[in-house]
């Protein structure tokens, strides 16, 4: 167990002219599980294999409680990884595999296999301790990796795209899985994703990464309804939130697609005109056919219908711009339709032309006028 | 716009069990199918044989009215998209969308200025004509979707077949490209067949939905039919997300036991049955309910939109979706409650469905 | 730049002095007359001595047979790396997309037998090549000589190839299929183009091994299909070695796998440019 903490942290690859990770910096609490998400190339996997000691800092400070560990090699830093493809030995039982890390250290055989035991009892695979990792299902085979990493009992855990090989149909409960086991023996744990869902449903803390920086960190629910930026705005949801770029007239923001909505009072003043920036909103927080008082009302059409069993993802269009809405139950619309979209003030969000968060959620509303799309 | 049969279609490659094994369906002229199944289910062998990739050791295709036995992948007309794209590293944009305009197949049906407009009408739509000179390797992953796309809409295709297409892109593209398919193929008209594990893809873009498992068809109807009334255990455990919970009971007497408490199921066989309830339809309470089973919650997800809360009751696991931001802490104490009319009831050995969910 | 990039320089700069002296020693001997070889050792022209175009008259105007084994050489060379690759192509795309099985052997035996053909010394099988020929009377001759390296450098250009056909996605000939083009012209525009940095590569080690080869020569021609080693060893066995003409035919030697070098670089870099195939 252990505390981790990045300081301005930098990280540039030879040959390369800009740095892959830009003087990031952050905390980790004892025990935390937190989830660093972004898109490739954003220098998720290069934080994590520093942190691992894997790759060289180029600049800044990584300790664990506390101490530098910049200089400490990978075997001395007690951090154990499973790797995205597995890494287990086809020809070794699985017990083998799990037992490796201790006979390494050269641990005595019946410590050896207490610990194996334990961890696959903690993991459910007993009933697979003799057989080899090439007989089993994917979901198994990351569960003894995860297995072998945690036999070790290590001060920090790390998993690097630990759902790119399971099956759709598999991945929620491995993520409900992997929550559980970290719950049952507490280790600090990071993981790295692409996947925004794996980052929700399994994080005490999201670090959201994108070109080097970090874009927010926050717990899920914060980072789902409070997004720090247009691009974490973007990224997180299923679908994500809709994003309509808009341009501030006098006290009110003008919408493409033609509806317009009251600046919040904070704000006004503060965006230049002229400046471009984006109003967000949430597809499930969108009704339909209905009147927001003081938020935003948006006259389109059906552009597209899509049902998903008990909830239907509806697809609107004013102007150029596209709105998702999510709808609870069945809604066999024909396209074209004409929809009327409301928001409540409360669930608009605004973010200024730099990308980042201008109001606070709730805009506390004025009047808004509509304007036909 | 052309129809497409396949009937009694098996595939091996030499394992124990094949491919696919007798799968028959048929795509009305210009209907959406999709191939939902886990990976290793048989989708791509059906697509491959489909396009003539392989040979199937028994059953037949027909498009169109006509057999495609013996006729090559060239001779076929069909259209597909890979899952790796697989655009020409080696050609532009441009020339990857010409190039099936180009082949010897078509050599002398369109002129050079028609291929230049057909070429850019599918940019047009597929919004990618500011990339025509760049080559792949300068492409996103949307991009290169989208190029690959319109390669194969470029030469209006008989057939579309679409391998997991949009499995790699991330949630925004991915709900953006889906919508723009539907769209798409929807103004096309072409007969299209694709495959996939996403059961939201299946749902949102399906007029027939074919779920595969083990190289076996368990069910083939619309999107509606195979989420509300699904034939077997296998089909209600892949359509719908959070799965369903699978829970085990006792049926006597017009009520089905389960998870210690009884559940009024007028018509319920006798003996043990599976129970299926999705975690949307099971009631949650942080506080004792009537007829509720209490339990411990394990651990509580978000989705963002709605949270998932894991319940352990007497040893089973119960999934219950709650409205966002009300999940509970684990260890703390919960009830949960199966409603009779949302349930569905399995035979435990064959998984065979015996009750559907009374629709209201 | 920094004092760091200047020393990094003068490193090179001394290091590619080095690289180079035997080919300025080649160049200059070259040029010398038999004196000043014998007299000690002479380095700079028309200070240390004069030059003298003595060797290149002799080669190019003497009536010898220079120009004839420079000939065989490109073309035993040339012909013979254009067979290995074509046909080790077509082996190798076969060993990379189809799946064979002779009674118990399969792709990767089938892959090792080839390869192994090159376990064994060429000592060893110039031999029993050698009775061959008698019997096929084709002993010095060209048709001899270029089956003799085809054969050689085949195993090495299957056995190459077959990676390079590997690492390109099945699906993109299936999309090639799909989009109407027939086997042939698969190959052709798809295959072919994307495996060029391969083939580049295997015509360059092809080229090579036959243009340095002394010893099929040595056994395998005694006149009309002699090539350039074999006849730089016969400057050689003199009473004394003419270093002179040994010097003027090694340099004209250099330049043909070096313009082969040059233009087949430029199809070995464009994977670079490729990439992003899956």
């Amino acid at each position: 167990m252990a505390r981790v903490s990045l300081r301005d942290v930098t990280k540039r690859y030879g040959g390369s002219k800009a740095d892959a990770v830009k003087g990031i910096s952050f905390d980790i609490a004892d025990g935390e599980l937190l989830v660093i998400l972004g898109p490739s190339g954003c220098g998720k996997t290069s934080t994590l294999r520093m942190i691992a000691g894997l790759e060289g800092i180029t600049s800044g400070t990584i300790s664990f409680d506390g101490r530098a560990v910049n200089a400490v090699p990978p075997a001395r830093r007690n951090v154990a990884m499973a790797f995205e493809n597995y890494g287990l030995y086809e020809h070794w039982t699985v017990f083998d595999n799990i037992a490796y890390p201790l006979r390494l250290r050269g641990r005595p055989a019946d410590e050896i296999r207490r610990k194996v035991r334990g961890v696959a009892e903690q993991l459910q695979i007993t009933d697979v301790l003799r057989m080899r990792p090439g007989d089993l299902s994917g979901g198994m085979r990351q569960r003894i990796g995860l297995a072998r990493a945690l036999v070790r009992d290590p001060s920090v855990f790390l998993l690097d795209e630990p759902m790119s090989h399971v099956d759709a149909d598999l991945r929620n409960e491995l993520r409900a899985e992997i929550k559980r086991i970290h719950l049952e023996v507490g280790s600090t744990m990071i993981i790295v994703t692409h996947d925004q869902l794996d980052a929700l449903t399994m994080a005490d803390r999201i670090l959201v990464m994108n070109e080097g920086r970090i874009e927010q960190l926050d717990t899920p629910a914060a980072v789902h309804e409070r997004p720090a930026t247009a691009f974490v705005a973007g990224f997180i949801g299923e679908p994500p939130m809709n994003l309509i770029p808009a341009a501030p007239a006098g006290g009110a923001l003008i919408l493409d697609g033609g509806a317009q909505i009251a600046l919040p009072p904070g704000l006004r003043g503060t965006v230049p005109a002229g400046d471009l920036v984006q109003v967000g909103f949430r597809p499930h927080l969108v009704q339909l056919d209905a009147n927001a008082e003081d938020g935003l009302v948006l006259d389109a059409t059906v552009y597209m219908v899509e049902p998903l069993g008990d909830r239907t993802l509806l697809t609107a269009r004013a102007g150029d711009v596209l709105v998702k809405v999510d709808l609870p139950g069945s809604h066999p619309y024909p396209a074209d339709r004409p929809v009327r979209l409301a928001v409540r003030a409360a669930d608009l969000h605004v973010f200024g032309a730099d990308g980042q968060r201008l109001a606070p959620g709730s805009p506390a509303g004025s009047a808004t006028g509509t304007v036909a799309a | 716009m052309e129809a497409l049969t396949i009937t009694g279609v098996t595939k091996g490659f030499g394992g124990p069990r094949p491919a696919l094994s007798d799968l028959s369906f048929t795509l009305a002229a210009g209907q959406f199918g999709v191939l939902l199944g886990p990976s290793g289910a048989g989708k791509s062998t059906a697509l491959n044989v489909v396009a003539g990739l392989l040979t199937p050791d028994a059953g037949e295709v027909t498009l169109g009215g006509s057999s495609l036995h013996d006729v090559p992948p060239e001779r076929r007309d069909i259209a597909m998209v890979f899952e790796n794209y697989a655009l020409y590293p080696h050609y532009s944009v441009r020339k990857n969308l010409e190039f099936p305009l180009k082949a010897p197949v078509r050599r002398g049906k369109l002129t050079k200025a028609q291929i230049a407009e057909r070429v850019r009408q599918v940019a047009d739509t597929l919004r990618i004509g500011h990339l025509l000179d760049r080559l792949p390797s300068q492409l996103s992953g949307g991009q290169r979707q989208r190029v690959s796309l319109g390669r194969a809409l470029v030469r209006r295709p008989r057939l579309l077949l679409l391998d997991e297409p949009i499995t790699h892109l991330d949630a925004k593209l991915r709900h953006e490209m889906r919508t723009e398919l539907k769209r798409i193929q929807r103004e096309l008209g072409v007969t299209t067949l694709y495959a996939t594990p996403d059961q939201g893809d299946a749902l949102a873009l399906a007029d027939v939905v074919v779920v595969l498992d083990s190289g076996r068809a368990h069910q083939i109807g619309s999107a509606q039919d195979v989420y509300e009334r699904p034939a077997d255990v296998t089909v209600a455990r892949f359509l719908g997300d959070p799965r369903m919970n699978l829970l085990q009971g006792t049926g006597s007497a017009g009520s089905v036991s389960v998870l210690g408490t009884t559940v009024e199921l007028p018509g319920a066989p006798d003996g043990p049955v599976l129970l299926g309830v999705r975690p949307n339809h099971v009631r949650f309470s942080a506080e004792p309910v009537d007829g509720g089973a209490a339990g411990r919650v394990l651990l509580a997800q978000t989705l963002g939109y709605v949270d998932v809360v894991y319940v352990d009751v007497a040893g089973t696991t119960v999934r219950a979706i709650v409205p966002a931001g009300t999940g509970a802490h684990p260890g703390t104490p919960a009830w949960v409650r199966v409603p009779a009319r949302h349930v569905y009831l399995f035979e435990p050995d064959t998984g065979q469905a015996l009750r559907q969910m009374e629709v209201a | 730049m920094g004092a760091k990039g200047w020393g990094r320089r003068s490193v090179l700069f001394l290091w590619m002095l080095f690289a180079l002296f035997p080919v300025y020693w080649t160049l200059i001997t070259a040029f010398k007359q038999q004196v000043d070889i014998y007299d000690g050792p002479k380095f700079l022209p028309f200070v240390d001595f004069t030059p003298t175009p003595q060797a290149w008259t002799t080669l190019f105007g003497g009536g010898g047979d220079f120009l004839g084994k420079f000939w065989n050489s490109i073309l035993f060379s040339g012909v013979s790396s254009l067979l290995a690759v074509v046909l080790g192509g077509f082996a190798a795309y076969g060993l990379a997309r189809y799946r064979y099985k002779y009674g118990p052997y399969r792709n990767d035996d089938l892959s090792f037998l080839i390869v192994s053909q090159r376990i064994m010394p060429p000592i060893v099988s110039v031999l029993a090549l050698y009775v061959v020929f008698v019997n096929l009377r084709l002993l010095d001759t060209a048709a001899g000589m270029i089956l003799a390296y085809t054969a050689m450098n085949l195993p090495l250009t299957v056995y190459l190839l077959r990676t390079f056909f590997e690492a390109i996605p099945v699906e993109v000939e299936h999309a090639a299929a799909l989009d109407g083009y027939p086997r042939s012209q698969r190959l052709l525009r798809i295959v072919f183009p994307l495996a060029a940095p391969g083939l580049a590569a295997a015509f360059l080690l092809s080229f090579f091994f036959a243009w340095n080869d002394f010893l099929f020569a040595l056994m395998l021609t005694f006149n009309n299909a002699q090539t350039l080693p074999l006849y730089i060893t016969s400057l050689n066995a003199q009473s004394q070695p003419l270093w002179w003409l040994i010097s003027a035919v090694g340099l004209v030697a250099l330049i043909p796998p070096a313009i082969v070098t040059v233009v087949l670089d430029r199809f070995m870099s464009r994977q670079v440019l490729i990439g992003g195939m899956r």
